[in-house]
This record gives structure tokens, C-alpha cells and sequence, in this order.
């Protein structure tokens, strides 16, 4: 009976190897047969594919509540402006869901059209062939944009998108990282916002009275940490030579500056309440470095319980400041009209005006220099002061590594770190163990 | 007589206790999803609302298609239930009192599968689904949900509950197995099958990655989808969020309600917790 049992288990764990097995050639395959097609416009010059007749395009995102209803509004006039093309956005669940599903489809060849995804997840796509390259639709004499409409993209949003010098997607909805302030607690205390690491120090110190914690910080350690080190002149890693660089002096010098400030009580850390918008509104926290697309999470929570504005990040020894978000990437799955079509969309809400507007309706920032010029936009920064910050820091901004699997890096590094900010070690050791980690983890 | 008194005051103290910690979440989603977004994250806690914003409900029900979610979410769960509840019955029945060649090895494979994480199986299971064309149909939501190892199991030990002597007697008296199932077991252990068919109601209900990641339209989707809309990664409506989980559990509590006597009983007599 028992021997019956046992060749059982073991045949089925045969199987389900061997199934692994097949998928493995499938998947290497499909990418070389698409090739051919790829680089056959290079011969008459430009992309040959003509739309005359119905295209649909599948556009699967994560943008929920009111900002998934802005994404239905874009699709909706672009579907009327369009003569064939008709995109079809469906919202797939939060970020993790949205890659959860991506990677689903794309084992079983499912995938949508084009897609939003973080450069991340676009390293794995890249790698394993999923993601089209977007280069020649980008420079296609007919369909591409004109020089001066590409160089008005945001560098370093574009930068984002870019593989081996080649772009396998769009930027879509960028947030970066602001300084809000509770402006009477401020006042109250006689001082400015501060605009250097020094200025933060001393202001955390003096604000930090009557219940009030001087300075907050979000969750998810890694992301914050990370620009606290290049403030300081370090960095995390060495992306050229995959090596890591967390545990360097000075790294050291940011975390003993932020765990100094928690140590005397001057600083905290969202914790239970997951986002630092909830204290911050119900002014028990000062000051907060948090992401600029909490902006309408923070005037909720604060609506007749504090006035607060925003600012930009104060500097240490450099400026540096993280942006986040994600990119649309195109799927090789697709065939050349959809692909076509699918670029006429990408286009489309990319042109300067809907950026704008998209900016305006949902606290992201526009992808475009030339939207911070348009009128409408100016209007609205004018209204909204805060909204403006972002953009402000546009110059020495920088992006998440575009590691693969970086989520589930920043979260085992991040471990680390919260050592040091839970005072449970000092940060010498603590961002030595991170470094051990860091540097086994990318190498795996 | 002072002392039976007294052990009645602790135990109606204690049960008072149990059930105000039970409700406590329960009123405390109410009460926030009738608070203005300010009053959400209030420290000391605001109970009641200093006005009642129904309009949460209303801007809850804007923001996803809640009204087509329902309805699929009745389809699913309804179907699911009748289906999992007839091959349960079928399949405790064969593994506790029919005796075949090898219903013990084949029964202890099944437990083994219960073993198994969902959550390693779901990218299989939407390959496969993906391969018959069932992606985004209602046939992705029911079909592979209308057989579960767990729910046979504990069928299976409410069977051998009763004792043979029964079927030996419904033998005489010219049943075959199969009315003997049907007319003599099934109507026995009602409360153990409204006890599993209150779990699957449960569990289909309050279903969230599975109708995520096998449907693509909001067409398909289901209830606990719609609660989705409420969170980014930058913060969470809270006001919206309970608005919504508010009108997603009222079904339950009111099928809990109906069954409320079949369950207590089932859950007593089997000595199995739910």
C-alpha cells in the first residue's frame, strides 16, 4: 500500500518537472520568430504597417477610484477621435496584482496589447523577449514623433524606459518625493521649512513638543533610504558592476542622522498607521517626507484639523530625490497592427495637452516639458501650489534600480535597515549585514 | 440558589464580553463608512460621525460597477455552493461507506492535496483555463471551484457518523445506495450540509485573486474586486472602503441569519470548528 503511494507522489512530481521542462524552449522561441518582423522596416525605411480596418487594443492598468476613472476619460476620446482603433483599459488590481497577472498571461501567451508596468518588472519582460522595443515607432519618419516632440520628454522618465540603448516603454504616471509641513505648527515655532539636512534637524527638534513628533517618514524603508544615502554623496548599489555599495560612510552618515533624530524622539515612523497621511492630517506629526501622489490622501485628513503645504526635499551634501511610477510597456505578443495601433494611443495621451490634463486631474506629474508651460497647467499650480513641488525637482531626480525582483529585494534589505531605525543596532553593522544581503540577492 | 446565580452572572458577563469584540469591528466598519474623510483617522476614535455622510455609499457605488459585481457575484457563489454540495455528498458517501479496492490510498492522496498553497497553483490553473478558452467567463469562476478536498473530508466525517445499521436496514427494506444516500443520509445531516454550503458561501463570496487574475472585463468580475478601487499606493479611502465592504457583507449576514439554527447545530454535533 504504502509503496503504491509513494510511486504515485513520485510520478506526479515527474510530471509537474516535466512540464516545467516544456515550457522553458516555448518561451525562448517566441521571441526569435518575432525578430524577422521586427527588423524587416529597416530596408524600405519606416514601419510599413497600415491601419484600414477595426484594430482593438488591450491597455490593462492599476490605476484605481478616481484615477481609474481619468484613464477611462482618455480612452474614451481617444476611441472618438480614432477612425479603427479602439482601446479597451481594464483595470487588473493593485501593482501587485497587475504583475501577478502579467506574468500569468504571459506563460500562458494571454498578454494584453500594451500594459502599465514598473521598470522592474520591464527588466523580466526585456530579459525573457515579452516587451517590444518601442525605438522604432519612437524615430519612425511617419509615425514617430518629430525630434523636437521627443526631446520634450523628461529625461529621466525616459531613462527609465531604457534597455541595452533601447526604450521598451513610455512613461505614464510619475510621482516623486515632497516635504509636507503642518504650516501652524511651523509658524507657532517661528521657523521656515528647511531647506538642508541641518535646518531639518534642528526644526524636527523644535517642533517636537506637546505630543507633536517633529518628523515623519513612510514605510517601506529601502525606497526612503535609498535617497537619504545619495543625499549624502553614497549610493546602494553600482548598477554597471552589480555590486553593492550600501555599507559606505556615507550611508553611515544618513542613517546615523535619521536614527539620531528618532533616538531623541524627534522622528518617526508611519508604523501601524501605514501611511504617514493619517498622523500628519491629525497634526501629530510636524513634518513628512511622503510621495506627492498621497496629495489628496493628505488634504482628506487634514481638512479642518490643520493647514499644511508642501515643499521641496531639504539637501544634504547633494540633492537627490526619488521618482516613482510606472511605464506602459508594449507586448511582443501583439501583432504588427496592434502594435501600431497601440503606439497611435501611447502617442496620444502623451501629447502635451492630455499629459497636462492628466496631471491636473490626478496629482501625477505631466511627462512633458513643454506641460509646465501650458497655460491650463500654470493655472492649476497657481491654485495648487503643491502640485508644483514635484516638478521642481525634476533636474536631480533619480529612479528606483531596475533590478528584477526588486520588490522582494527592498524588502529583505529593508529588514536591515529597520534595524537601525528600531535603535536595535548601530548602523555600521546593520547596513554591513545589508550589503551582505543586497550583494547575495542580486547575484542569485 | 446565590451561587447558580452567580455562575449565570459570569457566564452572561463572559458571552456579553465575547460578543461585544465580535461586533466591534463590525460597527466601527459602519460607523466609518458614515464619517467625512476627516473624521477617519481621528485620534482619540470618533464613534459618531459629526455628520452622517450617506453620500460615502453613493460615491462608493461611482467609483466600480458594483451594481453588475453583485450580480455576478450571486451567479458565482449560488452555483458554486449547488455544485461543490452535490459532488461533496457524492464524494463522503463513497469514501465512508461504500468499500472499494483502494478508497484509502485514493483518500489520502486527496488530503494530501490539501497541502498544497493556492497560491502556487494559480498561474498553472490560469495556463490551463487560458488553453480551453474559459479566461474571462463565468466558467472559469465556477468550474474549478465545485470540488474541494476540505468540504469532502469534513462530509466524510459527518458520515461516518451514523452508523451502518441504517443502510443495512434501507438494504431490507430494498434501497440502493443511491436512494439510500438521497433519501435516508441527506435529510440526516442537513445542518452538517448547510454547515459546508455556509463555508463555500463564504469563502466564494469574499473570493478576491481568483476573479482578478481569471477575468479581464469588469463585465466578469465579482464584489470583493470592486473593493479594489479604494486603495493605491498611496494611501487607502477609508470612508469608501468600508461603504463598500459594509454593502458586501450585509448578504452574508442575512444568509447567516436564515441558517443560523442548522449551523450551531452542525458545528455542535460534528465537534469540527468551522
Amino acid at each position: 500500500m504504502k509503496k503504491l503511494l509513494v510511486l504515485l507522489l513520485s510520478l506526479a512530481l515527474v510530471f509537474s518537472l516535466v512540464a516545467c521542462g516544456q515550457d522553458e524552449p516555448a518561451k525562448v522561441d517566441q521571441p526569435a520568430a518575432d525578430k524577422p518582423a521586427e527588423e524587416k522596416p529597416a530596408e524600405p525605411v519606416g514601419i510599413q504597417t497600415v491601419i484600414d480596418a477595426p484594430v482593438t487594443v488591450e491597455f490593462w492598468h492599476a490605476m484605481s477610484g478616481a484615477h481609474g476613472e481619468v484613464v477611462d476619460e482618455m480612452v474614451k476620446a481617444f476611441n472618438e477621435q480614432s477612425e479603427f482603433i479602439t482601446v479597451n483599459a481594464t483595470f487588473q488590481g493593485g501593482y501587485g496584482d497587475l504583475s501577478t497577472k502579467i506574468m500569468a498571461a504571459a506563460k500562458a501567451r494571454t498578454l494584453p496589447t500594451i500594459s502599465q508596468a514598473m521598470a522592474s518588472w520591464m527588466t523580466d519582460y526585456v530579459e525573457n523577449g515579452f516587451s517590444t522595443d518601442l525605438t522604432p515607432f519612437i524615430h519612425d519618419p511617419r509615425y514617430g514623433w518629430t525630434e523636437a516632440e521627443y526631446k520634450d520628454m523628461i529625461d529621466i522618465f525616459m531613462e527609465n524606459n531604457v534597455w541595452d540603448g533601447k526604450y521598451y516603454g513610455v512613461p505614464f504616471n510619475k510621482s516623486t518625493r515632497i516635504l509636507y509641513y503642518n504650516v501652524g505648527l511651523l509658524e507657532a515655532a517661528g521657523i521656515e521649512p528647511p531647506t538642508t539636512w541641518a535646518e531639518l534637524e534642528v526644526a524636527a527638534e523644535k517642533l517636537t513638543k506637546d505630543g507633536v513628533i517633529g518628523f515623519g517618514m513612510e514605510n517601506g524603508i529601502f525606497r526612503t533610504i535609498e535617497q537619504w544615502i545619495r543625499q549624502a554623496g553614497g549610493r546602494v548599489l553600482n548598477e554597471d558592476t552589480m555590486t553593492a555599495e550600501i555599507h559606505s560612510p556615507e550611508a553611515v552618515e544618513a542613517l546615523t542622522f535619521l536614527a539620531n533624530m528618532i533616538e531623541r524622539g524627534h522622528a518617526r515612523l508611519a508604523g501601524e498607521d501605514r501611511f504617514m497621511s493619517g498622523p500628519f492630517g491629525r497634526g501629530e506629526v510636524a513634518m513628512y517626507v511622503g510621495s506627492s501622489a498621497g496629495i489628496p490622501f493628505v488634504r482628506a485628513a487634514a481638512e479642518g484639523n490643520i493647514e499644511w503645504s508642501a515643499t521641496v526635499l531639504p539637501r544634504g551634501r547633494e540633492a537627490a530625490v526619488i521618482f516613482a511610477g510606472t511605464n506602459v510597456t508594449m507586448f511582443d505578443t501583439a501583432t504588427d497592427e496592434e502594435k501600431l495601433a497601440a503606439w497611435e494611443f501611447l502617442k496620444f495621451i502623451l501629447s502635451t495637452e492630455m499629459t497636462a490634463d492628466w496631471a491636473v486631474k490626478t496629482g501625477y506629474l505631466p511627462v512633458r516639458y513643454s506641460a509646465f508651460e501650458l497655460p491650463s497647467y500654470v493655472a492649476y499650480v497657481e491654485k495648487s501650489p503643491v502640485q508644483g513641488v514635484g516638478a521642481k525637482q525634476i533636474d536631480y531626480g533619480f529612479f528606483g534600480y531596475k533590478i528584477s525582483d526588486a520588490f522582494s529585494i527592498s524588502s529583505e534589505v529593508g529588514k536591515s535597515i529597520e534595524k537601525i531605525l528600531l535603535l536595535q543596532t548601530t548602523p555600521d553593522e546593520a547596513l554591513l549585514e545589508a550589503e551582505e544581503v543586497l550583494q547575495k540577492l542580486i547575484d542569485r | 440558589m446565590i451561587k447558580k446565580l452567580a455562575s449565570k452572572t459570569t457566564i452572561y458577563a463572559l458571552l456579553i464580553i465575547g460578543s461585544i469584540i465580535t461586533i466591534l469591528p463590525f460597527a466601527w466598519m459602519i460607523s466609518t463608512s458614515l464619517k467625512p474623510a476627516n473624521e477617519v483617522m481621528m485620534m482619540p476614535p470618533v464613534w459618531i460621525p459629526s455628520e452622517i455622510m450617506w453620500g460615502n455609499y453613493l460615491r462608493a457605488m461611482e467609483l466600480a460597477p458594483f451594481g453588475r459585481y453583485a450580480i455576478n457575484s450571486v451567479i458565482v457563489t449560488v452555483s458554486v455552493t449547488i455544485l461543490e454540495l452535490f459532488t461533496t455528498i457524492l464524494a463522503a458517501f463513497a469514501f465512508s461507506k461504500m468499500k472499494f479496492y483502494g478508497r484509502d490510498i485514493l483518500f489520502s492522496i486527496l488530503i494530501a492535496i490539501i497541502m498544497v498553497p493556492g497560491e502556487v497553483l494559480l498561474i498553472p490553473n490560469f495556463v490551463t483555463l487560458s488553453n480551453l478558452g474559459w479566461i474571462d467567463t463565468y466558467k472559469a469562476l465556477i468550474i474549478p471551484w465545485t470540488a474541494s478536498v476540505f468540504a469532502i473530508f469534513l462530509m466524510r466525517q459527518f458520515f461516518l457518523g451514523i452508523p451502518d445499521e441504517l443502510g443495512y436496514a434501507a438494504k431490507i427494506d430494498g434501497c440502493n445506495d443511491f436512494k439510500y444516500l438521497w433519501l435516508i443520509m441527506v435529510p440526516l445531516l442537513k445542518p452538517a450540509i448547510v454547515t459546508v454550503a455556509l463555508l463555500k458561501i463564504v469563502g466564494s463570496w469574499n473570493a478576491f485573486l481568483w476573479p482578478l487574475i481569471m477575468t479581464n472585463s469588469a463585465e466578469m468580475r465579482t464584489l470583493p474586486v470592486g473593493l479594489s478601487a479604494f486603495s493605491s499606493e498611496a494611501g487607502i479611502i477609508f470612508e469608501l472602503l468600508m461603504a463598500g465592504s459594509a454593502m458586501i457583507i450585509l448578504p452574508i449576514i442575512v444568509v447567516y441569519l436564515f441558517l443560523q439554527k442548522y449551523i450551531v447545530q452542525g458545528v455542535s454535533r460534528a465537534g469540527v470548528k468551522g
